[in-house]
């Protein structure tokens, strides 16, 4: 038998030897690229799988940066759960193409011509965060609101040393006025659907990879110090406006977004990829890494990907704390909780979604 | 008519000697929750019943023959929490101010969400909507009445100690009534205005009126003017009363 490549790979590199047995979550992503500290500030924005990132760093005791939080004065200010559930007020970001234009919008780039809708009550809803619980009642009000925010969100990038992102869709509805993104289609959480003004996209890898490397290059020129953690959503779509079933758009759409995600990694040194799609979906035996929806990821699961990722970026030696820890924090787990299971815009637009056939 | 509900009636109970001249043959009953050294306290032409401890408010709202009642029920939610300064400065938008520059390096407040928060204390005080609903089913008008305006800094410096409230809040955080940090003035206007909305939409949806302090009792800036401020922070002058009680009776009698 002649020498071959596969004759000197590591156990990692086969299927049967790392993931059918002998599982290890913190062998699963690449050498990083950079490597992290208890020093390091974190930010994460993203899709509501992203949303465990914080539940689990702030377990673990490390810095976790909030910018925008309920005033000590007015407590009962808060937001629904997944406004509170990130560094900044931005909810989930679903799409590059969102998480760009949010940064676009507070650095001033980008001022989408769409930026209100009126209620039937008469309140003002802001079109990027139609879930929010206290809608302005002037748009005066909504103005000043968003711009407080736009502000949250700068300064939780300036601060920030690393940014963990998660992509989770490439569906998305726009503006036609602009190409602004609505982290929901209009009509289903807030607003009103118009045929004219709302477009449907799905992005292709080209764009969802072109909108990485816009978004990396104004990360850079806010803060040049921060580094990307990228990784993908194992979250199914709840629902697609693709014409097709939606197991093979969400097929589509997470393999895109892993491509996308991989290419951007290899081309910046200052971005990692992290695995957890992969290890979500085949880091496991036995039962369903999903609840009974076939959505939800299981916290025993969440909890290994969280091990893998500590395991991969910040290993300081300390014992590796488990979802146990984690809940802890129960205020926080709450928030995440809802957040992740049933309070996100997609999630809301599932719910309020008519059935119209 | 009666005037019923917490120690704000007591202001205007203060303030009927000083017009009690401009009043014939108005009836006039006041009373106010027992709480405190107040107690029950009712005037009418037939006497005064001063202090009349015990008995049941809602109670005697019920046995009352009047054909308009006039209710003043908490009001100090603005003062209570939008009074000391804590953690960063804050603000509110109002709609009443449309052109008006928020500064950045303020944190503004939805001014919905001061609303709920508000609005939640009437809400869930079943008291309220039993009195409410007690006077209505008695044949009377009913009015929801609103705190006095804020008072201007210095005042509040100066009667800071005064109520057992803030003072033992000053003495939590280990500060003086001097050094505590005051919300800005026009801060503490505009979350009057927000709270007396709260009480303009709850009465409307609940079948009663709503009667504000007259305008005139504040001055250009929306706080109290001098004449009109009391011995603490949350209750003014029986002028104030003399004053507010004038405005009742024009309602009652319209």
């Amino acid at each position: 038998m002649t020498d071959h490549p596969y004759k000197k790979a590591e156990d990692r590199a086969f299927w049967s030897r790392s993931v059918a047995r002998g599982f290890d979550a913190g062998a699963v992503a690449d050498r990083p690229p950079f490597s992290l500290s208890r020093r390091d500030r974190f930010m994460s924005a993203g899709s509501c799988f992203g949303a465990n990132v914080r539940r689990y760093l702030d377990a673990w005791g490390l810095d976790y940066v909030v910018t925008e939080r309920p005033h000590p004065q007015w407590p009962e200010s808060k937001e629904n759960a997944f406004y509170e559930a990130y560094s900044a007020r931005y909810g989930n970001v679903y799409t590059a193409r969102q998480m760009l234009q949010l940064l676009q919008r507070a650095t001033g780039e980008f001022s989408p011509t769409e930026d209100h809708w009126v209620a039937r009550d008469g309140t003002f809803i802001d079109p990027y965060r139609p879930g929010l619980a206290h809608r302005a009642s002037s748009l005066h009000e909504l103005r000043a609101l968003t711009a407080q925010h736009l502000r949250a969100v700068k300064q939780a990038v300036e601060t920030a040393t690393v940014l963990v992102f998660t992509l989770g869709l490439t569906e998305a509805w726009v503006s036609a006025a602009d190409g602004a993104v609505f982290p929901a289609c209009p009509g289903t959480v807030a607003g009103e659907y118009d045929l004219e003004r709302h477009l449907f996209v799905n992005f292709s890898v080209g764009e969802v990879a072109a909108d990485l490397d816009r978004l990396i290059r104004l990360l850079r020129a806010i803060n040049p110090a921060i580094r990307v953690i990228v990784s993908v959503s194992p979250v199914p779509m709840v629902a697609t406006a693709s014409g097709r079933h939606v197991m093979v758009a969400t097929a589509y759409s997470k393999t895109v977004l892993r491509v996308a995600a991989d290419e951007f990694a290899h081309r910046h040194p200052d971005v990692a990829y992290f695995p957890g799609f992969e290890m979500v979906l085949w880091g496991h035996s036995g039962e369903s890494p999903f609840t009974g929806d076939l959505r939800t990821v299981r916290e025993p699961v969440i909890a290994a990907v969280m091990r893998g990722f500590r395991a991969a970026y910040i290993d300081d030696g300390q014992e590796v704390a488990g979802p146990e820890r984690a809940a802890e924090s129960p205020a926080l787990s709450e928030a995440v909780a809802a957040a992740i299971d049933d309070d996100c815009e997609e999630m809301m637009a599932d719910e309020l979604l008519p059935v119209d056939r | 008519m009666a005037v019923v509900g917490n120690s704000h009636v007591l202001t205007l109970f203060e303030g009927y000697p000083l017009i009690a001249r401009e009043l014939p043959g108005v009836e006039l009953t006041f009373i106010a929750r027992g709480q405190h050294k107040i107690g029950h306290a009712v005037v009418s032409r037939a006497g005064v019943e001063w202090p009349r401890p015990g008995g049941d408010l809602i109670d005697r709202v019920g046995r009352l023959d009047a054909t308009h009642v006039f209710v003043m029920w908490r009001g100090s939610q603005a003062n209570i929490r939008g009074l000391l300064q804590q953690g960063p400065a804050f603000d509110v938008a109002v709609p009443h101010e449309p052109d008006r520059t928020i500064e950045p390096d303020v944190e503004l407040i939805p001014c919905s969400a001061v609303e709920a928060i508000i609005r939640g204390t009437l809400d869930a005080d079943d008291e309220l909507l039993a009195l409410i609903g007690r006077a209505q089913r008695g044949g009377a008008m009913v009015w929801l009445m609103g705190p006095p305006p804020a008072l201007p800094e210095e005042a509040v410096r100066e009667r800071l100690g005064e109520e057992s409230h803030f003072a033992g809040r000053l003495h939590q955080v280990g500060v003086s009534a001097g050094d505590v940090e005051i919300v800005p003035e026009s801060v503490r206007v505009r979350l009057r205005t927000i709270l007396l909305g709260v009480y303009r939409d709850f009465a409307a949806q609940h079948g009663a009126g709503f009667v504000p302090p007259p305008a005139w009792v504040a001055d250009a800036g929306g706080l109290l003017e001098r004449q009109y401020w009391g011995k603490d922070i949350t209750h003014a002058s029986p002028a104030y009363g003399a004053v507010y009680l004038r405005e009742l009776v024009e309602v009652a009698g319209a």
